[in-house]
Protein backbone atom coordinates (compact mmCIF):
# COMPACT_ATOMS: atom_id res chain seq x y z
CA UNK A 1 0.00 0.00 0.00
CA UNK A 2 2.72 2.39 0.98
CA UNK A 3 4.61 1.68 -2.23
CA UNK A 4 1.58 2.49 -4.33
CA UNK A 5 1.15 5.83 -2.63
CA UNK A 6 4.76 6.72 -3.35
CA UNK A 7 4.38 5.72 -6.99
CA UNK A 8 1.23 7.86 -7.37
CA UNK A 9 3.00 10.78 -5.83
CA UNK A 10 5.98 10.30 -8.12
CA UNK A 11 3.71 10.15 -11.16
CA UNK A 12 1.97 13.34 -10.03
CA UNK A 13 5.29 15.12 -9.58
CA UNK A 14 6.56 13.98 -12.98
CA UNK A 15 3.32 15.06 -14.69
CA UNK A 16 3.53 18.43 -12.97
CA UNK A 17 7.13 18.87 -14.12
CA UNK A 18 6.21 17.94 -17.71
CA UNK A 19 3.40 20.48 -17.58
CA UNK A 20 5.77 23.16 -16.28
CA UNK A 21 8.33 22.43 -18.98
CA UNK A 22 5.54 22.43 -21.58
CA UNK A 23 4.21 25.81 -20.48
CA UNK A 24 7.71 27.25 -20.35
CA UNK A 25 8.57 25.91 -23.79
CA UNK A 26 5.31 27.19 -25.27
CA UNK A 27 5.78 30.67 -23.83
CA UNK A 28 9.43 30.78 -24.79
CA UNK A 29 8.63 29.67 -28.35
CA UNK A 30 5.96 32.33 -28.78
CA UNK A 31 7.88 35.07 -27.04
CA UNK A 32 7.73 38.32 -28.98
CA UNK A 33 10.47 40.90 -29.13
CA UNK A 34 10.42 43.15 -26.09
CA UNK A 35 8.51 46.36 -26.42
CA UNK A 36 11.14 49.01 -25.88
CA UNK A 37 8.74 51.56 -24.46
CA UNK A 38 8.47 49.66 -21.19
CA UNK A 39 12.01 48.35 -21.02
CA UNK A 40 14.79 50.15 -19.21
CA UNK A 41 17.78 51.24 -21.27
CA UNK A 42 21.16 49.69 -20.48
CA UNK A 43 22.96 52.95 -21.29
CA UNK A 44 21.81 56.55 -21.46
CA UNK A 45 24.00 58.96 -23.42
CA UNK A 46 24.08 61.56 -26.18
CA UNK A 47 24.45 60.63 -29.83
CA UNK A 48 27.81 62.43 -29.99
CA UNK A 49 29.24 60.40 -27.10
CA UNK A 50 28.16 57.19 -28.81
CA UNK A 51 29.67 58.14 -32.17
CA UNK A 52 32.90 59.20 -30.47
CA UNK A 53 33.23 55.91 -28.61
CA UNK A 54 32.68 53.88 -31.76
CA UNK A 55 35.09 55.98 -33.79
CA UNK A 56 37.79 55.63 -31.15
CA UNK A 57 37.54 51.91 -30.50
CA UNK A 58 35.13 49.90 -32.58
CA UNK A 59 35.85 46.52 -30.99
CA UNK A 60 35.44 47.69 -27.41
CA UNK A 61 32.26 49.59 -28.29
CA UNK A 62 30.86 46.58 -30.12
CA UNK A 63 31.41 44.49 -27.00
CA UNK A 64 29.84 47.12 -24.83
CA UNK A 65 26.83 48.14 -26.88
CA UNK A 66 25.85 45.45 -29.41
CA UNK A 67 22.38 44.11 -28.76
CA UNK A 68 21.88 46.51 -25.85
CA UNK A 69 19.05 48.98 -25.43
CA UNK A 70 20.32 52.55 -25.61
CA UNK A 71 18.59 55.77 -24.74
CA UNK A 72 20.06 58.55 -26.86
CA UNK A 73 19.42 62.25 -26.71
CA UNK A 74 20.37 64.32 -29.69
CA UNK A 75 19.26 66.47 -32.57
CA UNK A 76 17.41 65.21 -35.60
CA UNK A 77 19.62 65.79 -38.61
CA UNK A 78 17.37 64.15 -41.17
CA UNK A 79 14.48 61.75 -41.49
CA UNK A 80 14.68 59.15 -44.27
CA UNK A 81 11.53 57.47 -45.48
CA UNK A 82 11.84 54.37 -47.63
CA UNK A 83 9.57 53.11 -50.40
CA UNK A 84 7.40 51.26 -47.88
CA UNK A 85 6.92 54.33 -45.70
CA UNK A 86 9.25 53.24 -42.90
CA UNK A 87 11.21 55.98 -41.24
CA UNK A 88 14.82 56.21 -40.20
CA UNK A 89 15.60 59.06 -37.85
CA UNK A 90 19.17 60.29 -38.26
CA UNK A 91 20.75 61.91 -35.24
CA UNK A 92 23.77 64.14 -35.51
CA UNK A 93 24.77 67.62 -36.53
CA UNK A 94 25.03 69.05 -39.99
CA UNK A 95 28.77 69.75 -39.71
CA UNK A 96 29.75 66.19 -38.89
CA UNK A 97 29.44 63.44 -41.50
CA UNK A 98 29.03 60.80 -38.80
CA UNK A 99 25.64 60.07 -37.34
CA UNK A 100 23.42 57.61 -35.53
CA UNK A 101 20.76 56.05 -37.75
CA UNK A 102 17.69 54.94 -35.82
CA UNK A 103 15.39 52.73 -37.81
CA UNK A 104 11.94 53.26 -36.33
CA UNK A 105 9.93 50.34 -34.92
CA UNK A 106 7.14 49.75 -37.45
CA UNK A 107 4.57 49.80 -34.63
CA UNK A 108 5.64 53.35 -33.82
CA UNK A 109 5.92 54.57 -37.38
CA UNK A 110 2.94 56.91 -36.97
CA UNK A 111 4.51 58.70 -34.02
CA UNK A 112 7.60 59.33 -36.12
CA UNK A 113 5.49 61.46 -38.50
CA UNK A 114 5.41 64.17 -35.84
CA UNK A 115 9.16 64.45 -35.44
CA UNK A 116 10.77 67.56 -36.85
CA UNK A 117 14.17 67.89 -38.44
CA UNK A 118 16.40 70.14 -36.34
CA UNK A 119 14.57 69.53 -33.08
CA UNK A 120 15.95 67.67 -30.06
CA UNK A 121 14.68 64.19 -29.34
CA UNK A 122 15.22 61.23 -27.03
CA UNK A 123 15.27 57.88 -28.78
CA UNK A 124 15.40 54.37 -27.40
CA UNK A 125 16.63 51.60 -29.64
CA UNK A 126 18.71 48.44 -29.86
CA UNK A 127 22.28 48.96 -31.02
CA UNK A 128 23.00 46.65 -33.96
CA UNK A 129 26.43 47.87 -34.98
CA UNK A 130 28.68 50.39 -36.58
CA UNK A 131 29.45 51.02 -40.23
CA UNK A 132 32.85 52.61 -40.55
CA UNK A 133 33.33 55.18 -43.27
CA UNK A 134 34.86 52.90 -45.91
CA UNK A 135 32.72 54.26 -48.72
CA UNK A 136 33.14 57.97 -48.10
CA UNK A 137 29.57 58.39 -46.90
CA UNK A 138 30.29 59.08 -43.23
CA UNK A 139 30.26 56.44 -40.54
CA UNK A 140 27.13 55.45 -38.70
CA UNK A 141 26.04 53.73 -35.55
CA UNK A 142 22.81 51.82 -36.21
CA UNK A 143 19.90 51.47 -33.80
CA UNK A 144 17.05 49.14 -34.61
CA UNK A 145 13.40 49.08 -33.55
CA UNK A 146 13.76 52.63 -32.28
CA UNK A 147 11.03 54.62 -30.59
CA UNK A 148 10.97 58.29 -29.75
CA UNK A 149 10.12 58.82 -26.11
CA UNK A 150 8.65 62.01 -24.82
CA UNK A 151 10.87 64.36 -22.87
CA UNK B 1 23.25 89.07 -61.93
CA UNK B 2 20.84 86.27 -62.70
CA UNK B 3 23.28 84.52 -64.98
CA UNK B 4 25.66 83.09 -62.35
CA UNK B 5 22.69 81.68 -60.43
CA UNK B 6 21.31 80.06 -63.56
CA UNK B 7 24.72 78.71 -64.39
CA UNK B 8 25.11 77.17 -60.93
CA UNK B 9 21.62 75.72 -61.17
CA UNK B 10 22.31 74.30 -64.62
CA UNK B 11 25.60 72.82 -63.48
CA UNK B 12 24.03 71.18 -60.45
CA UNK B 13 21.33 69.60 -62.59
CA UNK B 14 23.98 68.19 -64.88
CA UNK B 15 25.94 66.74 -61.96
CA UNK B 16 22.84 65.12 -60.50
CA UNK B 17 21.75 63.40 -63.67
CA UNK B 18 25.31 62.31 -64.38
CA UNK B 19 26.02 61.11 -60.87
CA UNK B 20 28.57 58.38 -61.04
CA UNK B 21 27.77 56.76 -57.76
CA UNK B 22 24.48 55.74 -56.24
CA UNK B 23 24.03 54.62 -52.67
CA UNK B 24 21.58 53.79 -49.92
CA UNK B 25 21.83 53.17 -46.22
CA UNK B 26 18.31 51.85 -45.91
CA UNK B 27 18.49 48.92 -48.30
CA UNK B 28 16.27 45.94 -47.57
CA UNK B 29 17.87 42.52 -47.54
CA UNK B 30 15.84 39.57 -46.34
CA UNK B 31 16.40 35.87 -46.17
CA UNK B 32 14.18 32.83 -46.08
CA UNK B 33 15.55 29.56 -44.75
CA UNK B 34 12.25 27.72 -44.33
CA UNK B 35 12.57 23.98 -44.87
CA UNK B 36 9.98 22.50 -47.28
CA UNK B 37 7.93 20.82 -44.53
CA UNK B 38 8.40 23.38 -41.81
CA UNK B 39 5.21 24.50 -40.04
CA UNK B 40 6.56 28.01 -39.56
CA UNK B 41 8.49 30.50 -41.62
CA UNK B 42 12.16 30.95 -40.86
CA UNK B 43 12.84 34.39 -42.19
CA UNK B 44 14.26 37.75 -41.22
CA UNK B 45 14.71 41.17 -42.72
CA UNK B 46 17.38 43.83 -42.46
CA UNK B 47 16.29 47.35 -43.38
CA UNK B 48 19.61 49.09 -42.80
CA UNK B 49 21.77 47.55 -45.48
CA UNK B 50 24.29 49.70 -47.26
CA UNK B 51 24.58 49.42 -51.01
CA UNK B 52 26.82 51.41 -53.34
CA UNK B 53 27.02 51.24 -57.13
CA UNK B 54 29.62 52.89 -59.28
CA UNK B 55 27.86 53.30 -62.61
CA UNK B 56 31.07 53.91 -64.58
CA UNK B 57 32.94 50.81 -63.48
CA UNK B 58 29.95 48.64 -62.56
CA UNK B 59 31.34 48.02 -59.08
CA UNK B 60 28.66 47.07 -56.59
CA UNK B 61 29.03 46.69 -52.83
CA UNK B 62 26.77 45.63 -50.01
CA UNK B 63 27.33 45.75 -46.27
CA UNK B 64 24.89 44.23 -43.80
CA UNK B 65 25.03 44.12 -40.01
CA UNK B 66 23.87 40.69 -38.88
CA UNK B 67 22.49 41.99 -35.60
CA UNK B 68 20.19 44.20 -37.65
CA UNK B 69 18.01 41.32 -38.86
CA UNK B 70 14.48 41.47 -37.47
CA UNK B 71 12.33 38.44 -36.75
CA UNK B 72 8.78 37.85 -35.58
CA UNK B 73 9.84 35.64 -32.72
CA UNK B 74 12.41 36.76 -30.19
CA UNK B 75 13.67 33.20 -29.75
CA UNK B 76 14.35 32.86 -33.47
CA UNK B 77 16.37 36.07 -33.40
CA UNK B 78 18.43 34.84 -30.45
CA UNK B 79 19.14 31.50 -32.12
CA UNK B 80 20.07 33.26 -35.35
CA UNK B 81 22.50 35.59 -33.60
CA UNK B 82 23.97 33.25 -31.00
CA UNK B 83 23.99 29.81 -32.62
CA UNK B 84 23.95 30.22 -36.38
CA UNK B 85 25.68 33.35 -37.63
CA UNK B 86 27.47 34.14 -34.32
CA UNK B 87 26.94 37.83 -34.82
CA UNK B 88 29.05 38.75 -31.78
CA UNK B 89 32.08 37.43 -33.65
CA UNK B 90 31.01 38.10 -37.24
CA UNK B 91 28.63 41.04 -37.21
CA UNK B 92 29.23 42.25 -40.73
CA UNK B 93 28.46 40.50 -43.99
CA UNK B 94 29.77 42.14 -47.12
CA UNK B 95 29.51 41.57 -50.83
CA UNK B 96 31.94 43.13 -53.27
CA UNK B 97 31.46 42.55 -56.94
CA UNK B 98 30.92 43.94 -60.39
CA UNK B 99 28.02 44.10 -62.76
CA UNK B 100 29.45 42.14 -65.69
CA UNK B 101 27.04 43.54 -68.26
CA UNK B 102 27.32 47.10 -66.97
CA UNK B 103 27.72 48.62 -70.43
CA UNK B 104 24.20 47.49 -71.37
CA UNK B 105 22.64 49.49 -68.53
CA UNK B 106 21.79 53.10 -69.22
CA UNK B 107 21.68 54.77 -65.82
CA UNK B 108 20.40 58.04 -67.22
CA UNK B 109 17.38 56.54 -68.97
CA UNK B 110 14.38 55.14 -67.11
CA UNK B 111 13.88 51.45 -67.65
CA UNK B 112 14.33 47.94 -66.34
CA UNK B 113 17.65 46.31 -67.14
CA UNK B 114 18.69 42.72 -66.48
CA UNK B 115 21.98 42.63 -64.59
CA UNK B 116 24.57 39.96 -64.04
CA UNK B 117 26.66 40.27 -60.92
CA UNK B 118 29.82 38.45 -59.98
CA UNK B 119 31.75 38.89 -56.78
CA UNK B 120 32.67 37.73 -53.34
CA UNK B 121 30.37 37.26 -50.38
CA UNK B 122 32.01 37.44 -46.96
CA UNK B 123 29.88 35.94 -44.22
CA UNK B 124 30.54 34.18 -40.95
CA UNK B 125 34.29 34.49 -41.47
CA UNK B 126 34.12 32.66 -44.81
CA UNK B 127 34.57 34.11 -48.26
CA UNK B 128 32.90 32.64 -51.30
CA UNK B 129 32.61 33.53 -54.98
CA UNK B 130 29.07 34.29 -56.01
CA UNK B 131 27.40 34.83 -59.35
CA UNK B 132 23.78 35.80 -59.75
CA UNK B 133 21.32 37.56 -61.97
CA UNK B 134 19.06 40.36 -60.96
CA UNK B 135 17.55 43.49 -62.33
CA UNK B 136 18.34 47.15 -62.15
CA UNK B 137 15.50 49.61 -62.50
CA UNK B 138 16.26 53.21 -63.30
CA UNK B 139 13.35 55.41 -62.30
CA UNK B 140 13.14 59.14 -61.70
CA UNK B 141 16.85 59.54 -60.98
CA UNK B 142 16.95 56.57 -58.62
CA UNK B 143 18.44 53.15 -59.13
CA UNK B 144 16.55 50.14 -57.75
CA UNK B 145 18.47 46.91 -57.31
CA UNK B 146 16.61 43.61 -57.09
CA UNK B 147 18.19 40.19 -56.88
CA UNK B 148 17.49 36.75 -55.46
CA UNK B 149 20.16 34.21 -54.83
CA UNK B 150 20.87 31.21 -52.67
CA UNK B 151 23.57 30.85 -50.04
CA UNK B 152 24.39 27.31 -48.89
CA UNK B 153 25.06 27.23 -45.14
CA UNK B 154 27.80 24.62 -45.66
CA UNK B 155 29.82 27.11 -47.71
CA UNK B 156 29.88 29.57 -44.84
CA UNK B 157 30.39 27.00 -42.07
CA UNK B 158 26.99 27.80 -40.58
CA UNK B 159 25.88 24.68 -38.73
CA UNK B 160 22.18 23.89 -38.39
CA UNK B 161 21.61 21.38 -35.57
CA UNK B 162 19.85 18.12 -36.48
CA UNK B 163 17.12 18.98 -33.98
CA UNK B 164 15.77 21.82 -36.13
CA UNK B 165 16.69 20.33 -39.53
CA UNK B 166 13.01 19.78 -40.31
CA UNK B 167 12.36 23.51 -39.96
CA UNK B 168 15.53 25.21 -41.11
CA UNK B 169 16.66 24.47 -44.65
CA UNK B 170 20.29 23.84 -45.63
CA UNK B 171 20.41 27.09 -47.53
CA UNK B 172 18.93 30.56 -47.40
CA UNK B 173 17.17 32.36 -50.19
CA UNK B 174 18.43 35.91 -50.06
CA UNK B 175 16.29 38.68 -51.44
CA UNK B 176 17.82 42.06 -52.21
CA UNK B 177 15.63 45.13 -52.61
CA UNK B 178 17.53 48.42 -52.46
CA UNK B 179 16.59 51.85 -53.74
CA UNK B 180 19.68 53.97 -54.34
CA UNK B 181 19.95 57.73 -54.49
CA UNK B 182 22.59 59.62 -56.45
CA UNK B 183 25.62 60.49 -54.38
CA UNK B 184 26.03 64.24 -54.51
CA UNK B 185 29.67 65.24 -54.45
Amino acid sequence: MKNKKIIYRLIAIVLFLILCVGIFAYREYNRKNVNLSDTKAAYTLTEMQLIEEFTKDQDASNKKYLGKILELSGNIKKIDTDANGYHTVILGNAVNMNSVRCSVDSAFNKEAHNLLVGSPVVIKGICTGYNADDLGLGSDVILNRSIAIKK
Amino acid sequence: MKCPILLVAALSIVTVSNAQKFFTKTGKISFDATAPKSPENIDGVNKNSICVIDTKTGDIQFSVLMKGFEFDRALMMEHFNENYVESDKFNKTTFKGTITNNESINYSKDGVYPAKVKGKLDMHGQSKELETEGKITVKAGKVIVNANFVAQFDDYKIVIPQLVADKVAKFAKIIVDCTLDPLAK
